[in-house]
């Protein structure tokens, strides 16, 4: 593909509109507006964990709004059935009062899907969506259909309400590109929050993009070069947190159960190469790495007991094996 | 837009890198040549390092010369320019850049422009300073006090090391002119082959010797030693030490004294004389016989002396042709080396040699009287010697034994012209030898007669011969004081020892190896007997120790 300064220029000059458009209704979590758009822009998914009210669906709704795509939103509960979120093949009458089937698509036939508090739903149902989340497609009653492009899912879960929810199994936590956490606002934010929310002010979003327009931008993107020495460390870094290779700093090799996927390599390459044409350059950077590092891993590191009885975090390991690297 | 247009505008930061990376070297390489003096200097405290103030320079050369080679091999390479540079906050454009050197995709130009952009707009002079290696030069400073205070430290070794450095440069002047005598024998065509191999044989074994020679006996000893081989081949040499040694006896007198003299025919006719007396059974075959044994043994030469021997044998032989024959022999031995001594360019070649040598053996023995006095190992009486003027020695001998017997004498005694010297006192007919104030252990092997009363400066003994020494039977007894005359002059002090158990007994000459162990255990327990100063007693023993 040929791109040309001005489609890199207009690649960073949409993100940038995207970004303001989406500041009119959420008030900080600037890094986490950037970080779902990053996700969004290399066709991923994202998983947002953040305890109730700080804006998660608000997000997920208002990208869909300034995006200009199609949006559905599930509310996952216990007793929702695959087929609420995939859709179902219903029998029709015709004028001759004889019945077909015909395939009644679910929500999950959307540009954007929000799957809000996906761990409230049982696991039958949260695997209605792996096949939806890594190939784009639905398969019902033996027919395949094809999901718009673009497609993502944005989920959204509680870390603290544990009871009676199903914790994503690690294949399904896998599929998303990003776990991303969403942080309690500051005071002046949450002011801002307060002051926006409970007037009347009433602002007008636009929509600053398309389907059309996002698919080339990731098709832009994906041409940025990435330098071997860049790739190694990358890839060097998801050997890191696998504890019996021979990457894996003495942190890890303690308390890491299991390390990154190859897709947590994917994951890490194809945001960092959106994270460098924000932030104008036509190559990644290390630095660009280390930013992408922590969403891309965290949900794809398991801690051991004692990890888990010494109170780590994936990200606290994440940040050794980042120091270690020496990079 | 390439990417060398890009590298061309690293140059700056590549000169930094490489001045920097020259001026860590330079350091470093320093710091090591500090630490490596630093252990020299204090080893050279112990151990004698001659030299060393040259060797610390040559060191800090050596580690400088390498450090600029270091310096050219660790250039920086391209790679290492870019890592650098993209470390500088280029985040990774340049490492980019370099591996899509070769691509003209849109994106690879694109990445390029950028890079070049950045590149154009960073000023490295700002982001990359040139770095003084401040800890390495703080290292070096304190090295090199640390050093330097070494030289403050005084040190016996320090001593020893100067007295080195003295004898190699000796040495090696010594060693030119020994080539120099070799060359010129080289032309002799006077001298037969087999003598001139002799000769470059042990003037290149002696080249070696004097080479290794780490003290000034080594290099002496190594001196006698080839004089003393180069003696054998000396026919008029052996023939003197025949001639003495058949003087010893009034039976062979006259045949001493011709070949002393060098007259055929007056050997002749005392060979004549001594067969009539044979017939005529005035002198007896045996005692003549133990006479040749005597003299077989004294030639130092193992040829003529199993001729010798051979004859000696001949003439305990009952037979009287035998007796006449084995003296014919003599007769022919003494005649062909009499001639050949007259035919031959040795005699020549042996004064040359035996010049360069004593010259050597001068030289090097003064080494430690042209050192400064702090250096000299014995802690003489020099202070005390002060003044000009011929030294009055009085020396306390104990004389026995005929008047054609060689006496010995000892004397302690101060001089006081050169403030160092040797007493040395005198009998009649012999001459003595002993350590006198101010002497040092650089007397080894001196034995020469001294006049009465005359003092002699460090060294000089080297130059006489000390091969055979007078051997007294025993030492001990009781003597006479007698006083060696001097004329003492104003502003010089003297003073004298009475010496008691002098060896005067009548004795005969020996090899000095023989009398040394003797001369020394007695003069050892001698000096512990009396009341004498500690640093003479020091210097009595050094002599000794020198001689040994």
């Amino acid at each position: 593909m040929n791109i040309s300064e001005k489609d890199i220029l207009h690649v960073i000059d949409t993100v940038l509109k995207i970004e303001t458009e989406v500041k009119k209704q959420m008030v900080g979590q600037k890094e986490l507006i950037r970080q779902v758009i990053i996700c969004i822009l290399a066709g991923g998914n994202a998983l947002l964990e953040g305890v109730p009210g700080l804006g998660k669906t608000r997000l997920v709704n208002t990208l869909g709004q300034v995006m200009g795509l199609k949006f559905s939103r599930i509310q996952f509960t216990p007793d929702l059935m695959p087929a609420d979120v995939v859709g179902t093949n219903i029998i029709i009458r015709d004028k001759s009062d004889s019945g077909m089937f015909k395939f009644q698509p679910g929500p999950v036939f959307s540009n954007i899907v929000l799957a809000d508090e996906i761990n409230r739903a049982t696991p039958k149902t949260q695997s209605a969506l792996l096949q939806a989340m890594q190939e784009k497609t639905v398969t019902v009653a033996n027919t395949t259909y094809k999901l718009p492009q673009p497609f993502f899912v944005l989920a959204t879960q509680n870390p603290i309400e544990m009871e009676g929810t199903y914790p994503l199994p690690e294949a399904q936590l896998d599929r998303f590109l990003f776990k991303l956490e969403v942080p309690f606002p500051t005071l002046e934010e949450l002011e801002e929050i307060v002051t926006m929310t409970t007037g009347n002010i009433q602002l007008e979003l636009q929509a600053v993009t398309d389907s059309e327009e996002l698919l080339k931008i990731m098709e832009i993107v994906r041409e940025i070069p990435v330098a071997k020495p860049v790739l190694d460390f990358a890839l060097k870094l998801v050997m890191a947190t696998h504890p019996e290779t021979q990457y894996a700093p003495e942190i890890a090799k303690k308390y890491i159960r299991f390390g990154a996927s190859p897709r947590g390599a994917q994951a890490i390459i194809s945001t960092a190469r959106i994270r460098a044409v924000l932030e104008g350059r036509y190559n990644v950077a290390f630095e660009d790495i280390h930013y992408v590092a922590y969403p891309a891993l965290r949900h794809r590191l398991f801690l051991n007991f004692e990890g888990l009885s010494e109170g780590l975090t994936a990200d606290t390991l994440i940040s050794e094996i980042l120091k270690e690297s020496g990079k | 837009m390439n990417i060398k247009d890009i590298i061309r505008m690293l140059r700056p930061l590549r000169n930094r890198m490489y001045f920097n990376t020259g001026l860590f070297c330079l350091f470093a390489c320093l710091s090591v040549a500090g630490a490596v003096t630093t252990i020299l200097a204090y080893v050279s405290l112990w151990i004698p390092v001659p030299y060393l103030v040259l060797n610390i320079l040559y060191i800090y050369i050596a580690f400088t010369v390498a450090s600029i080679f270091i310096s050219i091999l660790a250039a920086p390479g391209i790679k290492s320019l870019i890592e650098t540079a993209d470390s500088l906050g280029l985040k990774e454009r340049l490492i980019t850049a370099w591996l899509l050197k070769n691509d003209n995709s849109e994106i690879a130009r694109l990445q390029r422009q950028d890079t070049f952009n950045a590149v154009s707009k960073t000023d490295f002079k700002s982001i990359y300073p040139i770095r003084f290696p401040t800890k390495l030069a703080i290292v070096l400073a304190v090295l090199l006090v640390i050093t330097s205070v070494s030289f403050l430290i005084p040190s016996h070794a320090r001593r020893a090391a100067g007295k080195m450095e003295k004898l190699q440069q000796v040495v090696n002047e010594q060693i030119k002119n020994l080539e120099k005598v070799n060359e010129e024998l080289k032309n002799n065509k006077e001298l037969s082959e087999a003598e001139l191999k002799k000769i470059l044989d042990e003037t290149t074994r002696l080249v070696e010797e004097l080479k290794k020679a780490k003290t000034e006996e080594d290099a002496l000893k190594a001196l006698s030693r080839t004089e003393n081989e180069l003696k054998k081949l000396d026919k008029k040499e052996q023939l003197n030490k025949i001639g003495n040694a058949l003087m010893m006896n009034d039976m062979t007198r006259a045949l001493g004294e011709a070949i002393n003299n060098d007259s055929l025919t007056d050997m002749k006719q005392a060979l004549e004389k001594l067969m009539q007396q044979l017939e005529q059974e005035e002198i007896s075959n045996e005692e003549l016989a133990e006479m040749l044994e005597q003299v077989a043994e004294q030639t130092g030469n193992e040829e003529v002396s199993e001729e010798l021997k051979q004859l000696a044998e001949k003439l305990l032989s009952d037979s009287k042709e035998s007796q006449t024959g084995a003296l014919n022999n003599l007769d022919e031995i003494l005649s062909g080396m009499m001639q050949s001594q007259e035919s031959s360019g040795l005699g020549q070649a042996m004064g040359q040699l035996s010049q360069a040598m004593q010259q050597a053996k001068s030289n090097i023995s003064r080494i430690s009287s042209r050192l400064p006095a702090s250096n000299q190992n014995s802690s003489n009486s020099s202070e005390q010697s002060t003044g000009s003027g011929t030294g009055q020695q009085t020396a306390q001998e104990s004389s026995k034994g005929g008047s054609n017997v060689p006496q010995g004498g000892q004397a302690a005694g101060s001089d006081q012209a050169a403030g160092e010297g040797l007493g040395a006192g005198k009998s009649p007919d012999g001459g003595g030898g002993g350590a006198g104030e101010g002497s040092t252990n650089e007397d080894a092997g001196y034995t020469g007669r001294e006049k009465p009363g005359s003092g002699r400066k460090v060294g000089e003994g080297y130059e006489e011969k000390y091969e055979m020494l007078y051997d007294p039977d025993h030492l001990g007894g009781y003597t006479d004081p007698s006083y060696v005359s001097g004329h003492k002059q104003e502003g010089g002090t003297s003073n004298f020892t009475e010496v008691d158990n002098i060896p005067v007994q009548k004795g005969a000459i020996l090899s000095y190896r023989e009398v040394l162990p003797r001369y020394s255990k007695e003069a050892a327990s001698y000096i512990e007997k009396t009341d004498i100063p500690a640093a003479m007693k020091e210097i009595v023993r050094e002599y000794f120790k020198a001689l040994e």
